[in-house]
């Protein structure tokens, strides 16, 4: 990334220099240790706010996350498999809306020279073999599909390599899990809808939708939406409170969870080391703004 | 009057959930089947004795007594959850017993790049107690775990400066007995060594652990040489038993 911005001061000299210390230190140790801190470092990377969603579910089920299912239920996704799987068409544009950031992820994958996707013969420019990095309305229709074909036997090596990739799979995991949602949501339409005529009307609300959604900025911004369904919610003040008590755990809980993990690597490696990935997260958010 | 931070304990409630493909040696695999993943998750089991429990802990700012079984499944989890690497997130579901049934309520999902997806089940929120005991607990008992992720050095640290101290002691308490007894007032001299004893043994073995400690840290986490499951996971556990 170049900065095209007259000289940067003595601040915004260091946070570059340090930044490119932390990556150069970072690549070393993906050199140095496989696996592990490869995960950790396309974590790192992808940090830029603590995203917390409530959401209002008609059943919660505790099924587990397999990566290929999800992956093979997410890639077929276009309006003509949606409405042969029969759902509702005013759920079609979010589900495709997933299917197209699953491609967007892909799709900056296998551009980033560092990853290990990097696929640099094939890309001969972007906005000819790449239109959805660079055309914010396009369609799934409107493009080939990069993504590999769960259902071809041939694609079978190379997409156990994209699913054990961390930053694809965080990816790909939030993406099941807001389909997750939304099949149930789908689910409930159809049922209201077969019943329509014989139901007493009991008061009918949206399930299976975020409701509300706050995001905490690295920078200390804080951003709150609201769908607006829960205006008319007859429980409203308390899913905004359920919601309240999320966010305040949310910052405790991901410290926790991260700080456990740093901490594995700071005893692992010598103190320098250790140090450099932890700025690293706050560096890039500086860089990027 | 001071509050008495007891910690608490729920027996049974907190269960980190394992599918791992057979790891018995006949079962084992040459290349694990991508479509087979080791998925691990936590369950809450709560009733509404635990929910009252847990309310009085939150108000009393007391502790959750975690046991050492459960911290490290979830240590495990956490490192090595997800095809044997960091896991994208981890989920925690709450389960609400009404009569013989267990009913999940809330679920968890906090994704290690900080997105988090909270949700609960629409008819739990008819009843509002219920539904704000149930986030407070369902909250509170993830913070805790969390909390108590980063093992501490210290009881070990003691335990193993007091056994070593101790012993000393009470060797020269025998060996000197007679003259104890001439000269009561020495009596404070044998707890006095004991204590400088055990105090010195752990400043030194606070000099030599981080060295130890990391060239341990970085053999596990490298996957070089522990990359069989089961040994990792003997490892691992000597380890953690040893508060590292």
């Amino acid at each position: 990334m170049v900065n095209s911005q007259p000289p940067a001061n003595q601040n915004q000299n260091l946070v570059a220099s340090t930044q490119k210390d932390s990556t150069e230190l970072l690549s070393n140790l993906q050199k140095k240790f496989d696996g592990f801190f490869q995960s950790l470092g396309d974590v790192l990377t992808d940090i830029t706010a603590l995203e917390v969603n409530t959401m209002v579910s008609k059943e919660i089920t505790g099924e587990k996350f397999i990566p290929w299912e999800a992956y093979r239920d997410l890639y077929p996704i276009n309006e003509e498999y949606l409405r042969q799987i029969g759902i509702d068409e005013s759920l079609h544009p979010q589900y495709l809306k997933l299917r197209k950031s699953l491609e967007l992820g892909y799709t900056l994958l296998i551009t980033d020279p560092s990853s290990d996707f990097y696929e640099a013969d094939e890309l001969l420019s972007i906005d000819t073999d790449a239109p959805i990095l660079t055309e914010s309305e396009v369609t799934l229709e409107e493009i080939d599909t990069k993504l590999p074909d769960p259902n071809n036997s041939k694609n079978c090596q190379y997409l156990r390599a994209l699913l054990a990739n961390s930053r694809f799979l965080s990816l790909l995991r939030k993406n099941a899990e807001l389909k997750a949602a939304l099949d149930s949501r789908s689910q409930t339409l159809l049922s209201t809808q077969a019943s329509q005529f014989n139901q007493l009307s009991s008061p009918t609300f949206k399930t299976d939708v975020i409701y509300a959604q706050t995001v905490i900025q690295i920078d200390g911004d804080i951003m709150s939406r609201y769908s607006q369904e829960i205006f008319n919610h007859p429980q409203r003040d308390l899913i905004l409170q359920i919601h309240k008590i999320s966010v305040e755990s949310g910052h405790q809980q991901w410290r926790g969870l991260f700080g456990f993990v740093i901490n594995m690597v700071r005893d692992t490696l010598d103190r320098g080391l250790g140090s450099a990935i932890v700025s690293l997260p706050r560096n890039q958010s500086n860089g990027s703004n | 009057m001071a509050q008495t931070k007891q910690s608490l304990t729920l027996p049974s409630c907190i269960k980190v959930v394992k599918d791992e493909p057979e790891t018995s040696p006949s079962h084992r695999k040459a290349t694990p089947d991508p479509r087979q993943t080791s998925y691990y998750g936590v369950n809450f089991n709560l009733n509404e004795q635990y929910l009252q429990q847990i309310q009085q802990a939150i108000a009393n700012g007391s502790k959750l007594a975690v046991d050492s079984t459960t911290l490290l499944d979830l240590r495990y989890y956490i490192l090595f959850g997800e095809n044997s690497s960091l896991p994208s997130g981890l989920t925690f579901c709450s389960y609400y017993q009404t009569g013989n049934d267990y009913q999940l309520l809330m679920r968890s999902y906090i994704a290690l790049d900080g997105d988090s997806i909270h949700q609960i089940r629409h008819d739990c929120l008819e009843d509002r107690q219920l539904a704000l005991a149930i986030t407070y607990a369902h909250h509170w008992l993830i913070n805790q775990l969390m909390d108590q992720l980063r093992a501490s050095t210290k009881f070990w640290l003691d335990y193993l400066s007091w056994s070593v101290s101790l012993p000393i002691a009470m060797a020269t308490v025998i060996n000197y007995w007679q003259q104890l007894l001439e000269e009561p007032w020495k009596l404070v001299l044998p707890p006095l060594m004991a204590w400088l004893l055990q105090d010195g043994f752990k400043r030194l073995l606070r000099l030599i652990l981080p060295r130890l400690k990391r060239w341990f840290w970085r053999l596990l986490l490298s996957g070089k040489i522990f990359r069989n499951p089961v040994v990792r996971k003997s490892v691992f556990r000597i380890i953690n038993q040893l508060g590292w």
